[in-house]
């Protein structure tokens, strides 16, 4: 398996530019309903409905994005499109690898907030 | 970089919808980071209603979110506020051609991608401000405009209201004058005024060189003084001079009013023309094989300084029946479909051609077949006054009067305080006089009671014509009077009156005395001051009389006036 980047170094360098004393707490936001929302990920799977699983996969994608998690983003992405496609096969696994991928991107994120 | 959506006078203010809370505030953040006003909204529902409170200028729209989703809530304000440009900025992944086009479909005006880039956010904000911006001060001068063209509107109607009120042209009755008046009036500033007063005949034809409300504010004293003036029979000399007195204070520099004034005299035959600034006056004798010209040869009414020079009358003797036509410089203005004006050579040849029986109908028929059917210029006003040769008998050889009288009065004390001298005066003589001779009789009264004021309020009560000054001038000045007048003592008035009566005229001859110690005024400096409403007193004694003089050893005045 390729190694991907957990973060984009750019992004989070111009959020924190462009955001200043808020940077803080839009990281601790996002952390916080990243979280919540991977909890919903994994019930929806349990539940099999698909379509809260792709608005779900949406969400986490574009707030992920925003804050530089760029793999996460992009397992969301693949994600979403592939329930989009009516592809539904691997999803156990799938929501697998965006659950390690957030855990790995918790702590570096933490680094920004509590240097 | 050049911010232009933030300006001194304009703060533009958004509106962010988005469900996702880290999205939401990271662009609220970076949108108050660059000194916008912001406002957050959750979903498209909540959107619209926040847009309904607070229009925002611009508006970051996710695509999909609970409730409402981005799209319907961008065609639903889009929809309902289509006269105004909102730009609204769809926030949504590159990659997804499908959803692209669909926010295009829906009305959005751009995207924004994630993760938020503040330089292309301000990019974009820039670029779409430009055009919000533009929008907006189009719209807050269309407002202005809206505000001052009805402001406009209102003061136009009010003038033409006032001017129709003031303008009202002369009696159709009147078999005298024939007229047309520009029926646009207000915007050819033309005003027609003709007054049948004691034998004369008093016409003027006035044009306005302001339109609309200067018009309006010149016509209401002009055609008050006009009317007021030529009933008691003023020189129309002194008719002009009060009138451009008049307009030089109220109307504007660079307004004023071209004037042709006639008085007809019909008592002795005169014809008194006094043309300011108005195309030739052209007489049309029945005897006459061409038209008698009168030019203007004075300022127009109301330029500075036309007063001062006084005005130069013409006068003519009337010799046989006539008409007499004056006109605004519409009518020799006039063109026709070639373009060509009407002139004033073309003009005369009308009038000559046209004479005879309905004289003044032929005319205008011919001046409209000129102009054909062109109805743009539609300011013309033109009017025929009818001139008739005086009869033969003639008043003038006729005594006014049953015969020679002489009357002497004593004024003592008392009776100046309680008998009124000028009433008693006038009664007297009104007893004695021709009824029918009304401009003489009005002359002979204004005369004899103008003196004898003169000689109460300033000779004996030394009352200050000043006094009038002021708002409530006029009461202050006959409290005074009669505070005075109760308490004189030792004061007297002779007053002696004749009339003589021969065939060549009639003459009266007034003396006075009386116990005043007050000085007469030197003849020549009794003048009139057309700013004040007062001190005419000796000056219409002046204008009248043959001659008019004072004893200031005897405190005596003597007068002549001829008819």
């Amino acid at each position: 398996m390729i190694q991907m980047t957990l973060l984009c170094q750019n992004t989070i360098d111009r959020l924190q530019e462009a955001t200043g004393d808020v940077f803080h707490e839009i990281l601790d936001i996002y952390l916080k309903d990243a979280q919540k929302n991977l909890e919903s990920i994994i019930a929806s799977l349990l539940s099999h409905d698909t379509e809260k699983l792709l608005r779900l996969a949406h969400t986490l994608k574009g707030s992920s994005r925003n804050v530089g998690a760029i793999e996460l983003s992009d397992l969301c992405e693949s994600l979403e499109m592939d329930l989009r496609n009516g592809e539904h096969s691997n999803l156990d696994q799938r929501v697998n690898l965006i659950s390690s991928s957030f855990e790995n991107t918790l702590p570096l994120l933490q680094g920004y907030i509590k240097p | 970089m050049n911010d232009r959506y933030k300006s001194d006078e304009i703060i533009l203010s958004f509106l962010v919808v988005d469900d996702d809370n880290t999205n939401r505030l990271i662009l609220e953040t970076m949108l108050r980071k660059l000194g916008l006003s912001v406002y957050s909204a959750t979903n498209g529902k909540e959107a619209i209603e926040s847009y309904e409170t607070h229009r925002q200028d611009m508006i970051l729209m996710d695509v999909m979110m609970p409730v409402m989703d981005g799209y319907q809530a961008c065609m639903s304000i889009k929809k309902c506020y289509s006269d105004q440009f909102i730009p609204v900025i769809f926030i949504t992944a590159i990659s997804d051609d499908q959803s692209l086009s669909k926010c295009i479909e829906c009305g959005g005006d751009d995207f924004l991608t994630k993760p938020f880039n503040n330089i292309i956010l301000k990019a974009k904000i820039n670029a779409l401000s430009r055009t919000s911006m533009l929008y907006k001060i189009i719209n807050q001068k269309n407002e202005e405009m809206r505000v001052i063209h009805s402001r406009l509107q209102h003061e136009h109607e009010l003038a033409e209201n006032i001017f129709s009120k003031i303008n009202t042209p002369p009696s159709t009755e009147s078999e005298s004058i024939k007229y047309i008046l520009s029926p646009q009036s207000i915007s050819s500033g033309d005003i027609l005024m003709y007054l049948d007063s004691n034998g004369h005949q008093y016409a003027m034809l006035g044009d306005f060189t302001g339109h609309g409300l200067s018009a309006a504010i010149g016509a209401i004293p002009t055609t008050d003084i006009f009317y007021k003036l030529a009933r008691r029979n003023y020189r129309i000399d002194v008719i002009a001079m009060e009138i451009s007195q008049k307009l030089n204070e109220v109307l504007p520099t660079g307004l004023y009013c071209a004037a042709c004034i006639i008085d007809i005299d019909n008592n002795d035959g005169t014809l008194s023309i006094l043309n300011a600034g108005i195309p030739d006056a052209l007489l049309l004798l029945r005897n006459a094989s061409d038209l008698q010209k009168f030019k203007s040869s004075n300022l127009p009414l109301g330029i500075k300084g036309s007063q001062n020079s006084g005005f130069e009358i013409a006068t003519t003797k009337i010799t046989d029946d006539g008409s007499l036509y004056i006109y605004s410089d519409g009518v020799t203005e006039a063109t026709n479909t070639e373009n060509i004006m009407l002139g004033q050579e073309i003009l005369e040849q009308l009038i000559l051609s046209s004479r005879g029986p309905e004289s003044f109908e032929k005319l205008t028929r011919r001046i409209e077949e000129f102009r054909s059917s062109d109805e743009q210029d539609d300011d013309i006003t033109i009017a025929e006054i009818l001139i008739k040769k005086p009869s033969n008998t003639t008043r003038r050889n006729h005594s006014s009067f049953s015969s020679n009288w002489k009357i002497e009065l004593h004024f003592d004390n008392e009776a100046l305080k309680k008998d009124k001298p000028t009433g008693v005066i006038i009664n007297t003589i009104r007893q004695h006089i021709d009824s029918t001779n009304i401009t003489h009789n009005n002359n002979l009264l204004t005369i004899i009671s103008e003196l004898l004021n003169n000689e109460i309020d300033h000779g004996i009560l030394r009352l200050e014509s000043s006094l009038k000054d002021g708002k409530d001038g006029f009461d202050i000045y006959r409290k005074e009077r009669n505070k005075k007048l109760a308490g004189i003592v030792d004061q007297y008035i002779d007053i002696t009156i004749s009339i003589i009566s021969s065939n060549t005229g009639n003459i009266l001859t007034v003396l006075l005395s009386s116990s005043s110690e007050a000085n007469y005024p030197e003849v020549d400096s009794i003048d009139v001051d057309p700013l004040k409403p007062y001190g005419r007193g000796l000056f219409i004694i002046k204008q009248l009389c043959e001659s008019f003089s004072f004893d200031n050893d005897n405190k005596s005045v003597s007068l002549v006036y001829k008819w």
